[in-house]
């Protein structure tokens, strides 16, 4: 007899025989129950390789079926013969693969890299969160199931959902720097402290309250770093079991963390800590709910089949990543286990043409009035959809056109490729969150805040894809495609140019999808008009930003009579404020400084046009001087002066004595071991080192008599003031003269003075 | 993913480091304008950036050439306004 | 118009007005490279050696050759050529246009680029020449395991010597450097016992480099290469595309 539960999809796991599957039904009452799965993995083999990998097949320990089937090679299109290795135990796929790897080269597998519940969605075209009819037999297996959802969908339900959430209970220390856990639990509005003297008694505690509560999400703060790892040893330590899995049987997931090198710098990764029929969810390590909290997850959970708690913690190109390896799933194309598609030998003059970037125009130094920005809307991921860019659409084998500007690459006309294939739903979904996103402001605040989140999500993929493109490590991915963006990007904003330019506008300023142009007298509704025009021509969208009352355009910091892109900021007629790459917008910027260049921007909001600024000059210059003052004064609150940085080493690979050096070991020695990409953050206290040698300190370390660089301070004060001001004149050295009393020169004594000073002397004095 | 061929900022200070010699042979004043005149290729960037010529230093000249001829274009405009010279219609 | 006819001797004297290295006694390098033709040679040292390779490149590329270049580092410097060209009097295209370049950021591109891409490249262009730059260094990336590391190198190798038994010449440059994991030190030796011949190219107090012949340690690799698990390497190729 047969049960149909009707809910949605909430966990799937590998186990010994299949997969575990847990759902949940409207009433919020959970059900687990398991499917049979055989994951697969192809080898592409010479005849007589076959046959020996179906000897190796019939020696290995876990149980296997082979075949022969066909499936199709991406870049040509082509249908391979190729060996299916099904294996029955799916937490033993992995394993098996790397024993088979020992007899074959990489290039002979295909699908074989891929994580079981990955496969098991894309197999079965499930996906988190699917909403439908389940039914289940009276020994608790999937038999069938009728979903009536889609993965793309962008009206769904979300299941009710009961969260727990897990926090360490010290609030004045940043959690790495902590000794003890001090546990601090929530759920139905009340809060527990967990201040047992006994670790027995905290855990039997915190079990209690889990089986009270039996949440679906665990929410934590630094649970995966901290507080699960350190929970865990505890309770094998004194030998008291945890009830985090709700699936006693089946283990943790976890990973470790890592630090690697990339783009030009080191990244940091924490490891990760999952739970079985449950979710753990980090806070503090994950990018996308930073970003766009549980719907932002919900909504790309269910778009790229990736489950939950894995989806909370992945970067955005594994989100990509799987949206395409789905595709060609479900299309049966082979998935390579590994991206070894070289660049193509092109000619060095070639080189130069392709190896560009998007365009940059830099702008004229200063104020500007009237002066409107235009954006193109989603510029890179709407190329590759419209003009079908693609690894293997890009100099395919059957067309011939010279489709790609300046390059005269080809473009397929026989096929969509996998690129445009995926992105096009999701360029689709973002526009259709937006604009109801729009509709709700003001009207329905928590019905905005949804679709903002989702939106938002969806933004990080898209301006992720095209770097997608070109990485490295991209399975889908080739040079040509994205050199290919690039170039249409290019021919974009110089057609944009043109056609503004054929209006009688000019173009201060562009930046790879952004224009900036002035006509003067020009109304919103002409901006308008030409935003058709251009979008006509080019098939890319392009919207009004707004106009500017004034924006200004700062020195480069080395060079100060030249600007550079990317940096601005200014007051829209409509009130709103943007700031790009200045003091207050950057990330590393201590906050009172930050504060300061704020103030003296909103004095500047109700100015019209640049000479509105420049009246205003007296009044900011009194905000700079007083910042000074209270800096020199020595009583501004240390914790306004918190300099943030990456450390590139470990502690103890500092050859040299920076600060960041000095900052990371001290930090060591309090017993944190922070990795190379981590954050450290601190207060300068003697930049040279003379009076105080340890010339900085971490914040948790940090005591108020230390007090801190005030030259230091005033120096980076001043820079943030000169940006706004330099085009009045008032650099560094200009303002010093202003706010800093002079520095006390000795007195040198000169030939006149000598002579003075001896009036009555009878003879001359030698020195004359 | 690799660049390979360096942004075109990095060209321009590259050809400056490689004619530093000669920069400081030059006197206070000159170098000034020196300095003024490899500016011009600078704010020029894109252009530069696009046409991306075998040999760069040839992009430069010409971002040079075309600030002097604004500057003499400039320059003009203010001498016929001051009436020292003759409006272009009235020259033969 | 035939190219400009250009003489070894004549390009490495010190270039009056640039600061690029002063380069002399190569011409032991650049002669025996293409004289005769089919061999495989390494040239070692600092970043000077991808220079060197390019402004032989260049010599031979004003003769008229066409060369196809393997970039495993990133190390290709356009300008190099064009700066060559205008130095010579040459219209930059002219070279430009015969000198290709593909490069590879994974172990596994240079994998495809030098066993399967290269050689057939070669043949559609009728060209002789090749040059590989730094060919280890994708190699050392931890993502890639030692075991697929070194059978990569080994069919690598292999192809060379194929390459070289049909008349081509490839110039290995790379760049010494401490190899960072320790674990795979011994690729480079393995490299190194493979070659023809092995060049160091050195600095020495004045600025000036020198290019030094070195002995070799005997050859690992047998003529024919190993036959192995996992190297059934022709067998398997058959089946990828061109």
């Amino acid at each position: 007899m047969s049960n149909v539960v009707s809910g949605w999809l909430f966990d799937a796991y590998p186990s010994t025989d299949g997969m575990v599957v847990w759902l949940i039904d409207r009433e919020g009452r959970k059900h687990r129950c398991t499917v049979p799965f055989l994951p697969s993995f192809f080898l592409h083999l010479s005849p007589q390789d076959m046959k020996r990998a179906s000897t190796l097949a019939t020696r290995c320990d876990t149980r296997l079926t082979v075949s022969i089937t066909t499936r199709k090679e991406l870049y040509s299109d082509e249908s391979w013969d190729v060996l299916q290795i099904s294996v029955h135990n799916p937490t033993r796929f992995s394993s098996v693969v790397r024993s088979f790897e020992q007899f074959f080269p990489h290039f002979a597998f295909f699908d074989s890299d891929l994580l079981v519940p990955q496969l098991f969605l894309y197999e079965t075209a499930l996906f988190p969160l699917a909403y439908g009819d389940y039914e289940i037999d009276h020994r608790s297996r999937l038999v069938g199931w009728a979903i009536n959802d889609h993965h793309e969908a962008m009206e769904y339900e979300v299941p009710p959902l009961s969260t727990l959430r897990l926090r360490n209970g010290n609030n004045f220390v940043p959690p790495k720097y902590r000794k003890h856990l001090q546990l601090e639990v929530s759920y139905d509005g009340q809060t527990y402290s967990l201040e047992q003297e006994n670790p027995r008694d905290v855990l039997e505690t915190l079990n209690w309250h889990l089986h009270r509560c039996d949440p679906d999400i665990v929410l934590t703060e630094y649970g995966d770093s901290i507080i699960l790892p350190h929970l865990t040893a505890l309770s094998a330590r004194h030998n008291i079991p945890l009830l985090l899995n709700r699936d006693e049987q089946t283990p943790y997931f976890r990973t470790r963390e890592s630090s690697f090198f990339q783009y030009g710098k080191i990244v940091h990764k924490d490891g990760a800590f999952e739970l079985a029929g449950r979710w753990h969810l980090d806070e503090q390590n994950s990018f996308t709910f930073g970003e766009a909290d549980l719907d932002g997850v919900f909504e790309l959970a269910r778009l790229t089949q990736i489950p939950v708690q894995r989806q909370a913690r992945v970067s955005i190109g594994t989100s990509m990543s799987s949206l395409q390896l789905s595709w060609a799933h479900s299309h049966r194309y082979l998935i390579p286990s590994k991206k070894r598609e070289p660049e193509d030998f092109k000619s060095a003059s070639t080189l130069l043409m392709a190896d560009r970037g998007g365009l940059i125009f830099n702008p004229p130094l200063g104020y500007h009035e009237e002066v409107a920005e235009l954006d193109f809307v989603s510029m890179y991921p709407t190329i590759m959809v419209e003009k079908n860019v693609s690894p293997e659409t890009v100099n395919c084998r059957c067309c011939s056109n010279s489709a790609v500007p300046e390059l005269g690459y080809t473009i397929c006309e026989r096929r969509e490729g996998i690129v445009p294939a995926t992105l096009r739903s999701v360029v689709q979904k973002r526009s259709h969150y937006k604009r109801l996103k729009r509709f709700y402001k003001g009207r329905d605040d928590a019905l905005f805040r949804k679709y903002d989140r989702r939106q938002n999500a969806l933004k990080w993929m898209l301006v992720s894809c095209f770097g997608y493109l070109g990485y490295k490590n991209a399975r889908f991915g080739r040079i040509e495609a994205h050199e290919s963006v690039n170039a249409f990007s290019r021919d974009s904003i110089l057609t944009a140019k043109e056609i503004a330019e054929q209006h009688g506008f000019r173009m201060l300023h562009a930046i790879i999808d952004c224009v900036w142009l002035k006509k003067p007298g020009t109304s919103e509704q002409e901006y308008e008009e030409l935003c058709r025009e251009i979008a006509a021509r080019t098939g890319i969208d392009i919207s009004l930003e707004g106009i500017y009352n004034w924006i200004l355009f700062p020195a480069s910091k080395q060079d100060p009579l030249i600007t550079t892109a990317n940096r601005y900021a200014g007051w829209y007629r409509n009130g709103d404020f943007k700031v790009r790459g200045l003091e207050t917008r950057r990330r590393d910027t201590p906050p009172f400084i930050k504060t300061m260049q704020r103030a003296m921007f909103d004095r500047m909001a109700p100015a019209r046009t640049a000479a509105d600024v420049e009246t205003l000059v007296p009044e900011l210059l009194d905000i700079g001087r007083n910042a000074v003052a209270m800096l020199r004064s020595g009583k501004v609150n240390p914790m306004e002066l918190v300099m943030r940085r990456h450390i590139t080493k470990e502690a103890n690979e500092y050859t040299n004595k920076s600060v960041s050096a000095v900052v990371a070991g001290l930090i060591e020695e309090m017993g944190v071991h922070l990795a190379a990409g981590e954050t450290i953050e601190y207060i300068l206290i003697d930049q040279s080192g003379k009076k105080k040698p340890e010339k900085a300190k971490p914040i948790a370390l940090y005591a108020f008599e230390d007090g801190y660089d005030i030259d230091f301070y005033t120096e980076l004060t001043l820079k943030a003031i000169e940006s706004l001001l330099s085009p009045f004149g008032y650099t560094v050295d200009r303002l010093k003269e202003l706010f800093l009393p002079p520095p006390l020169k000795p007195r040198k004594s000169t030939r006149s003075q000598r002579v003075q000073a001896k009036p009555f002397a009878s003879a001359p004095s030698p020195h004359e | 993913m690799g660049r390979t061929v360096p942004t075109f900022t990095n060209i321009i200070d590259s050809e400056i480091a490689g004619w530093s010699k000669f920069r400081r042979g030059l006197q206070l004043e000159d170098q000034e304008i020196f300095d003024e005149v490899f500016r011009a290729a600078k704010r020029h960037l894109a252009t530069n950036f696009y046409a991306m010529r075998a040999i760069p230093f040839e992009s430069i000249i010409m971002s040079i050439i075309i600030e002097q001829g604004k500057t003499i274009k400039e320059l003009r405009r203010r001498l016929v306004q001051a009436g020292a010279l003759a409006a272009p219609e009235e020259r033969t | 118009m035939p190219p400009f006819p250009v003489q070894a001797r004549q390009l490495l004297s010190p270039a009056a007005d640039t600061d690029t290295a002063i380069i002399r006694s190569s011409e032991n390098l650049i002669h025996a490279f293409t004289h005769p033709p089919g061999k495989v040679y390494l040239l070692h040292g600092d970043s000077a050696v991808f220079t060197l390779s390019l402004t032989m490149a260049s010599v031979a590329l004003a003769n008229g050759s066409s060369i196809a270049v393997v970039d495993g580092g990133n190390c290709f410097n356009v300008h190099l050529i064009s700066r060559f060209a205008r130095e010579h009097r040459i219209d930059p295209a002219q070279l430009l246009n015969r000198i290709f370049i593909s490069r590879g950021f994974t172990c596994y591109q240079m994998e495809q680029a030098l066993t399967r891409r290269l050689p057939a490249f070669l043949a559609a262009k009728g060209a002789t020449t090749a040059m590989i730059f730094n060919p280890l260094e994708t190699l050392y990336d931890e993502q890639a395991p030692l075991r697929e590391v070194r059978q990569i190198l080994r069919r690598v190798l292999i192809a060379l010597q194929e390459m070289k038994q049909r008349g081509i010449s490839v110039l290995i440059a790379s760049v010494d450097r401490t190899v960072w994991p320790e674990e795979r030190n011994g690729l480079s030796q393995t490299l190194t016992s493979s070659v023809d011949r092995v060049y160091r190219l050195e600095e020495d107090e004045h600025h000036h480099y020198a290019v030094q012949l070195e002995p070799q340690p005997s050859s690992l690799l047998s003529p024919k290469g190993e036959n192995n698990h996992g190297t059934h390497r022709t067998d398997v190729h058959q089946h990828h595309r061109q």
